[in-house]
């Protein structure tokens, strides 16, 4: 028990801080910096990505277990990446529209489900050869990433728009990807790269 | 849709309006795999293809689908035009297929194809899509190459694989965080050539951020109702904005000092009231100084605040906060913004 509870939380940990999917890997920048901008949306929008990377993540493990799935080229794995995640999402709409959410709801399962982050997950932890907790660890790391990531780059915008040493041309898309980069450095740290020598 | 000719449709694509560098989509394929010429260019052929591709076949048959169904088949569509791709670069450029690892699969949901799909596709003519998609292809395409040439340069010290005799190389360009630098100079390259003659599309194409702080003033509000934390409430920006920053400090202490009470005759003098005196003293004290306060932000010329009007009800100030700090704060930034232009001006 111990040892699934240790292995789930450094995987976790590895995928958020670590390998911070958004900060080292680019995966779901966009997304991130756009909700960074929109606070307000920010509740909905994590819990859905958090709930279809792990989801994603552990389906596609549990279809590896199988031999046959496992034994397949990497083409047929993407197709069955995708589908998972196709069916996944049609399910929550489902679930999502049965029980009569508000549409600013409805909107966030589609822009959750379909972007690079939550994808990344299942092909990372098949490159990786994660076994099934290493692969819920590494989906529920996704989704604290992300929050971490819109949590930092939205107090980062917060400054950024009361600042007004700022030359003019640099204000507003340029400074965001200046700060971005920033952190984007940060992180690199924390994964003991060198990257300046 | 205001009707554009097709040189505005490929400025806005390209420079104004550009979904990299403006809008901020579809950046995860950039800075992940733009890391050469060759990389860059395999991003933004695969982009362009499936832009075009998705773009006109949602103006043609998804206008009547549901939103959340046309997302699921932007997805499905994204990836069947990947998948020959994917499967001829894996044949004949099997190192090339390599390294760029799993990025190609995740191009099927790049997030500019969703949002120029649902913003423009749906909503325009087949004509008007078709030149808006090339743009905005266009537009990717080469922003990708510049960051996928500057971070070859810069990161490996070649250009298409040719030496380029650089004394000194960072492996740093190579990383996501290359590709961010590479898009925050481009971008304010591309903002400052414009900004003369375009300078409100430019503007109006960016990234609305002005949420944030419109939340910032909600937050406020339900820490004041709260009365519990005080430190936001003296915003940064809303002290610099007014200039009042040493006399505001001094009312803060005063206004949030441990165990301050309100006496009841000053109330009296001013309102002349009993029955509202009651009341605000029923309110927990938080109340009295945040009338005091927003007193002080709407005189602030005075030091001092001497009320010659009846103080009214802090719960209907409360409500009314936010609507005051939004008028504060337009007129704060219109200040700033004539201060801005005269410095251009110099």
């Amino acid at each position: 028990m111990s040892y699934f509870i240790l292995d789930l939380f450094s995987a976790a940990l590895y995928a958020c801080l670590i390998q911070n999917f958004i900060f080292t890997g680019g995966y779901g920048a966009s997304e991130a910096v756009r909700m960074s901008a929109k606070p307000k949306n920010l509740f909905p929008l994590s819990v859905f990505i958090v709930y279809f990377s792990i989801a994603t993540s552990v389906i596609c493990r549990l279809l590896e277990l199988n031999s046959y799935v496992s034994g397949l080229e990497p083409l047929y794995h993407n197709i069955i990446f995708y589908g998972v995640l196709c069916v996944l999402y049609l399910l929550t709409l489902l679930v999502v529209l049965v029980i009569g959410a508000p549409k600013r709801v409805v909107r966030r399962v589609g822009i959750a489900a379909f972007n690079t982050l939550v994808l990344s997950v299942p092909f990372i932890n098949y490159r990786a050869g994660f076994n099934l907790v290493e692969a819920i660890g590494s989906g529920i790391g996704a989704g604290i990433a992300f929050v971490l990531a819109v949590l930092l780059i939205n107090i980062g915008l917060k400054r950024l728009e009361q600042n007004t040493s700022i030359p003019r041309h640099f204000k507003g898309t340029p400074a965001i990807f200046i700060y971005v980069s920033i952190l984007s450095l940060c992180f690199m740290a924390l994964s003991g790269r060198s990257i300046f020598i | 849709m205001d009707k554009r000719t097709l040189g505005e449709t490929f400025r806005r694509g390209i420079i104004t309006n550009n979904p990299l560098l403006f809008q901020i989509i579809g950046v995860c394929p950039v800075v992940a795999i733009a890391l050469s010429v060759r990389t860059a260019a395999i991003v933004a052929v695969v982009n362009a293809v499936e832009l075009v591709l998705i773009e006109l076949v949602a103006c043609l048959l998804f206008k009547k689908i549901k939103r959340y169904l046309r997302v699921l088949i932007y997805a499905i569509l994204g990836f069947l035009i990947n998948l020959p791709l994917f499967i001829l670069l894996g044949r004949y450029e099997p190192e090339m297929s390599e390294s760029i690892g799993i990025f190609l699969p995740l191009l099927a949901v790049n997030s500019v194809i969703a949002v120029k799909c649902e913003t423009f596709a749906v909503k325009n003519t087949v004509k008007d899509t078709f030149s808006d998609s090339l743009a905005t292809a266009f537009g990717y395409g080469v922003v990708t190459l510049a960051v996928g040439a500057l971070r070859e340069a810069l990161g490996s010290g070649t250009l298409y694989g040719k030496e380029i005799g650089l004394p000194y190389t960072a492996e740093a360009f190579l990383m996501p965080f290359g590709g961010f630098l590479m898009l925050g100079f481009l971008a304010a390259i591309v903002k400052g050539l414009s900004s003369k003659k375009y300078s409100d599309e430019v503007n109006s194409a960016m990234l609305d951020t002005s949420q944030i702080r419109m939340l910032h003033i909600k937050r406020l509000k339900q820490l004041i109702d709260e009365s519990d934390d005080d430190d936001i409430f003296f915003d940064d920006s809303v002290l610099n904005d007014l200039d009042k920053k040493k006399s505001l400090f001094r009312r803060k202490e005063k206004a949030f000092a441990p165990e301050q009470t309100i006496t009841v005759p000053d109330l009296t003098e001013v309102t002349g009231d009993d029955a509202e005196v009651k009341k605000q003293e029923e309110k927990p004290t938080g109340y009295q100084p945040f009338a005091e306060l927003l007193m002080t932000l709407e005189n602030h010329e005075s030091e001092t605040v001497e009320p010659t009007e009846p103080i009214p009800d802090p719960l209907e100030l409360n409500e009314e906060w936010e609507v005051q700090s939004e008028e504060l704060l337009t007129r704060s930034a219109e200040t700033s913004g004539e201060e801005e232009d005269g410095g251009d001006a110099q």
